[in-house]
């Protein structure tokens, strides 16, 4: 008798709970009822699957990689047919892999580097940092800064815009350019190993809305070369 | 090509699932979250579905599942409690209240609400919740009747406490200490 008490109370209260189960909002029905045709949706995926696959490869920089190559081997060649300016005496017997880094002067993984002291970021001749220029990025959503600056050996460099208490600001690399192309997230410092030195142009794209008018800004570089030697340099602008 | 399209006719399925998900984790604006998550998950692995293993609803709810379990695993611990504010002095709303088995179920462990929340909520048979929980018929029936029994005694309590000003004190008290686990999942 008590088994059955149980069980109709049970019943009687599951009927409750039924009528008040909470019900969805009707813009929630009507959000996931209305139809969506599946080869659209297919195509959708298939293009977010790309999507995601493109961003993968970019997040590690491979991109940039991959234009930056490309960047070096054109130099590389140029170097095989256009005697250097310096009139240093080069011989490159042909292309081979890393054939642009076995000179004089070229650090990494060359046992005759002679290039003594931190790179040097003035030129050889004396050239100096052109100053840098602003201009709008189309869309007006960025500032790009555009300067060059002359690096005298192999050396990974650092690039970051500071403000005048000292902080860095937040660089889109996507449209930034030093030297080659580069790519990746948003970040406050763009890294690009130089494997010919040169001068190497720079472009880096800021976002409009952390720059205040009037206000001056300063590109920071620093080079550090295959024996760790790191040279700086500020490049001020004003927007 | 689709064995048997299980989002085919979807509105009592969504009002289905919402049910499970707001008994599981409060109504409101986390459910239609959750709820969205799930049927976006469901159209992407609507292919996957295989009617031998069970009925959409099920399928869909054990989705809902593991969408509710991401939901709170993905929520950052708070750093500090919330303060505690004194509870409104609206007698005759919290009787009401506290009478609304809805809310009762808010009150239960974890373990009950959400063998409340796939009966009562999803309307999923004893048999389906089995399956779904890999537990035998056998023990879900008990464990629903037990859950049944507490959630019963919850209300009664409520409505004991809420006849005298000292019972009232002593369940608000109570309620709140407890409430405190479900903060803003309730509407």
């Amino acid at each position: 008798m008590r088994a059955i008490r149980h069980d109709r109370e049970d019943r009687a209260l599951g009927r409750r709970l039924r009528r008040a189960r909470p019900a969805p909002p009707a813009s929630l029905l009507e959000a996931l009822d209305a139809p969506a045709p599946r080869t659209g949706r297919q195509l959708g995926l298939a293009a977010a699957l790309t999507a995601g696959l493109l961003v993968g490869v970019a997040s590690v920089g491979g991109v940039g990689y991959a234009a930056s190559s490309a960047a070096r081997v054109v130099e590389a060649a140029k170097q095989v047919v256009t005697p250097a300016k310096d009139g240093r005496g080069i011989v490159v017997k042909g292309i081979s892999s890393g054939g642009d880094q076995y000179r004089p002067g070229f650090g990494f993984g060359d046992p005759n580097h002679n290039h003594s002291g931190p790179p040097g970021l003035g030129g050889k001749n004396g050239e100096k940092t052109p100053p840098a220029q602003t201009r709008t990025a189309p869309g007006g959503k960025a500032v790009l800064v555009v300067t060059s600056i002359p690096v005298d050996e192999q050396a990974a460099l650092y690039v970051s815009v500071i403000d005048s208490h000292g902080n860095q600001l937040l660089l889109t690399q996507v449209g930034s350019t030093i030297g080659g192309v580069v790519a990746g997230p948003q970040a406050k410092t763009i890294h690009y190993v130089v494997l010919v030195p040169r001068s190497i142009p720079l472009q880096v794209r800021v976002p409009a809305n952390l720059l205040k008018p009037g206000e001056t800004y300063r590109i920071r570089v620093i080079a550090v070369d295959a024996d760790g030697n790191k040279s700086e340099t500020m490049i001020p602008f004003a927007t | 090509m689709l064995r048997r399209d299980p989002l085919a006719n979807p509105r009592p399925l969504i009002r289905r699932v919402y049910a499970y998900v707001a008994y599981r984790i409060g109504d409101g604006a986390d459910a239609e979250d959750v709820t969205s998550a799930t049927f976006e998950r469901a159209l992407r692995y609507r292919a996957s579905f295989d009617p031998a293993r069970g009925d959409p609803a099920a399928w869909l709810i054990g989705i809902a599942r593991r969408c509710i379990a991401e939901h709170f695993a993905g929520r950052p611990a708070p750093a500090d409690e919330p303060p505690e504010l004194a509870a409104p002095g609206d007698l005759a709303g919290d009787a009401a209240a506290r009478g609304d088995p809805a809310r009762a179920v808010a009150r239960l462990d974890e373990r009950d609400r959400d063998l409340l929340a796939l009966r009562y909520g999803a309307d999923l048979s004893a048999r389906s919740i089995a399956v779904t929980l890999g537990l035998r018929t056998n023990a879900v029936e008990v464990a629903l009747h037990r859950a049944l029994r507490r959630l019963r005694a919850d209300l009664e309590d409520g409505r004991k406490e809420t006849g005298g000003a000292a019972g009232s004190e002593k369940w608000r008290h109570s309620d709140r200490e407890r409430g405190l686990l479900h903060e803003g999942n309730s509407a």
